[in-house]
């Protein structure tokens, strides 16, 4: 019986991902994509209701009227509960759903690099304009950060069993003259079993619980967020949990003529171990990298390596119901393309080809207030500096953004919120470019 | 395009903010830093954070759907035990020397109702049956909720 519908599960999920219309399979994984969604519904309601009841007791005076009300519309009780004590009743087959979000982002920027920079759609701060070179006000309009997500999970004897494949439209191609399409790009794609994890997903370097929430699809200047190949263990240890990962290497150099070399001739992977731990005053994490920088550039005679490391302290701290802060600090001669999407290179090539690591550092605060159960706001400042001595002229010497936002979700899967961005950078020879940013976005999520 | 901020400004903004951070630690109400580790209050405070978690994963938009799952069967399973230590904490002792011995059954009744209905919320998290664990927290939610009405502020 089991075999037959979990083999009825898995012709449904590669239908889905091939498009192919195999109606009832795929109804039925509607079916669990709508469960999903009355779940999240009736969360939404248990939390309301409950701020409901709790006004209601702070007025004493209503408590006797209130009483014989609230005992009629009692849930069923537990005496009516479905029993699962039975270990039987954990599903044994893949249980396959699809989903995503659709996501309309209007942003409108005092500055731009010009036609088609994927800067005016999502923040990257090491590449906004430099002043005096940038064109001035510029409109864009785009869906592109849209997703579309397919995930499968079973239990099995070694533990809990899943797979997961995101894709977003944010990859290469499309222009807005007329049909606006854009190519997929892959965000996510990993399969777990028990500890192990293997496949594309963000870096054990990246807490991913410390990235503020923010309408921008970028990047606070202070923040990590690399998404690469990996394999990666996890183990629980005393009350929190240690991951050691080994990662997808890529080194990135500037040359002695300011250019940025990704030489591609990496032979040892990014080695990572961190420990987090949850506790009640909020979720913390400390993160350690080690990794080589190499070139082997036989035509140009450049044949280099370097072995550097870098160390990361991040989390989120809640205070109260309402409040929380997130933030992340990161330092060392590694972090290279893992800060800021890559606004500082790993090391320098100099002219007799030899790498030299740059030191750098980022810290980014994001305090989040929530005014009610559906108007919350974020306000969030990110910084990040390199060692700019010997460093070429037109590198980038530092950086920082502040993000502040008003989001309000009237139902519990869509979201729309106004951000003001700002952000400016200053390069080794003293120029700077900065940029105020005004986004509206609204999300929904299915 | 004149304006020219130096590095000295990005560091006051974080100063300023961590400033804040530490300001609304200091600001907590009385109430709640002296509410004991093991008090009703705390268990009961600690349950609306829970809520308030679970409500959060409804907008998350870095973590995968996957990691998503994960986090919400933890804190329902957290939600459940911190749910189960308060009906064991107010079951045995809960009211006041002066209540009488049907406010006394009353209670316990209710208190042994939330200790059900907790370890129901387990059992389903423990499944993985996500679709029922909506119901099931709105039932630890009832309890407290009728526990709160009839004796919490009628206390003396």
């Amino acid at each position: 019986m089991s075999r037959t519908r979990g083999a009825a599960l898995r012709r449904a999920a590669l239908a889905a991902v091939l498009g192919v219309a195999v109606a009832p399979d795929l109804a039925a994984e509607l079916n669990a994509t709508a469960e999903l969604a009355t779940l999240k519904a009736e969360i939404a309601r248990l939390s309301a209701r409950v701020a409901e009841l709790e006004e209601r007791l702070a007025t004493p005076a209503d408590a006797d009227a209130t009483t014989d009300s609230a005992t009629t519309t009692a849930p069923p009780a537990t005496a009516d509960a479905i029993e699962v004590t039975d270990a039987a009743m954990i599903p044994r087959g893949p249980r396959v759903s699809v989903g995503g979000r659709v996501k309309l982002d209007v942003v409108f920027s005092d500055t731009s690099r010009g036609r088609g920079a994927i800067g005016d759609t999502l923040l990257a701060p090491g590449a906004i304009a430099l002043d005096a070179t940038g064109e001035s006000d510029q409109l864009d309009w785009s869906a592109r950060a849209s997703r579309l997500w397919l995930k499968s999970w079973q239990t099995t004897p070694w533990g809990d069993a899943g797979a997961y494949l995101e894709l977003d439209l944010l990859g290469s191609g499309g222009d807005q003259r007329v049909s606006n399409g854009y190519g997929a790009r892959l965000r996510h794609g990993y399969g777990e079993l028990g500890g192990l994890l293997f496949g594309q997903t963000y870096s054990t370097f990246v807490d991913v619980g410390a990235l503020p929430e923010l309408n921008d699809d970028g990047i606070s200047a202070g923040s990590l967020n690399v998404r690469q190949p990996l394999l990666r263990y996890q183990h629980v240890l005393g009350a929190g949990t240690v991951q050691l990962a080994f990662e997808a290497p890529e080194t990135t150099l500037t040359a002695a003529d300011g250019t940025r070399l990704s030489p591609d001739d990496d032979r040892l992977p990014d080695v990572m171990l961190r420990y987090q731990r949850d506790d009640a005053f909020g979720q913390w994490s400390l993160a350690t990298m080690v990794r080589e920088l190499r070139i082997d550039d036989a035509a140009g005679g450049a044949r280099d390596s370097a072995v550097g490391a870098a160390a990361s302290l991040s989390g989120m701290l809640r205070f109260g119901v309402r409040d929380g802060l997130r933030f992340t600090a990161v330092g060392g001669n590694a972090v290279g393309r893992y800060l800021a999407f890559n606004a500082f290179d790993g090391g320098r090539l100099d002219a007799n080809g030899n790498i030299t690591l740059t030191p750098m550092a980022g810290g980014m605060l994001s305090w989040q207030h929530l005014w009610d159960e559906h108007w919350r706001s974020n306000l969030t400042a990110g910084y990040a500096w390199a060692d700019d001595d010997g460093a070429h002229a037109s590198a980038n010497a530092s950086l920082y953004t502040v993000h502040a936002n008003l989001l309000w979700s009237p139902v519990a899967h869509t979201t729309l919120g106004l951000e003001w961005i700002h952000a400016y950078r200053r390069l080794v020879d003293g120029r700077t470019g900065s940029l105020q940013r005004l986004q509206f976005s609204a999300v929904h999520k299915f | 395009m004149g304006y020219r901020p130096r590095s000295s400004t990005c560091v006051a903004l974080l100063v300023l903010l961590a400033s804040a951070a530490l300001g609304a630690c200091r600001a907590a109400p009385p109430s709640a830093v002296s509410a004991q580790a093991s008090t009703p209050l705390h268990y009961s405070e600690r349950l609306r954070g829970l809520m308030q978690r679970m409500n959060a994963l409804l907008y998350e938009r870095n973590q995968t759907e996957l990691e998503v799952d994960k986090e919400r069967l933890e804190r329902a399973r957290e939600l459940a035990s911190a749910a189960a230590t308060l009906a064991g904490e107010v079951g045995a002792d809960g009211l006041p020397a002066s209540a009488d011995d049907a406010a006394r059954k009353a209670f316990a009744g209710l208190a042994q109702e939330l200790a059900a209905a907790a370890a129901q919320l387990d059992a389903l998290a423990a499944a993985r049956r996500y679709s029922e664990l909506s119901p099931q927290m709105e039932r630890v939610a009832h309890a407290c909720a009728t526990c709160h009405l009839r004796f919490r502020d009628r206390s003396p």
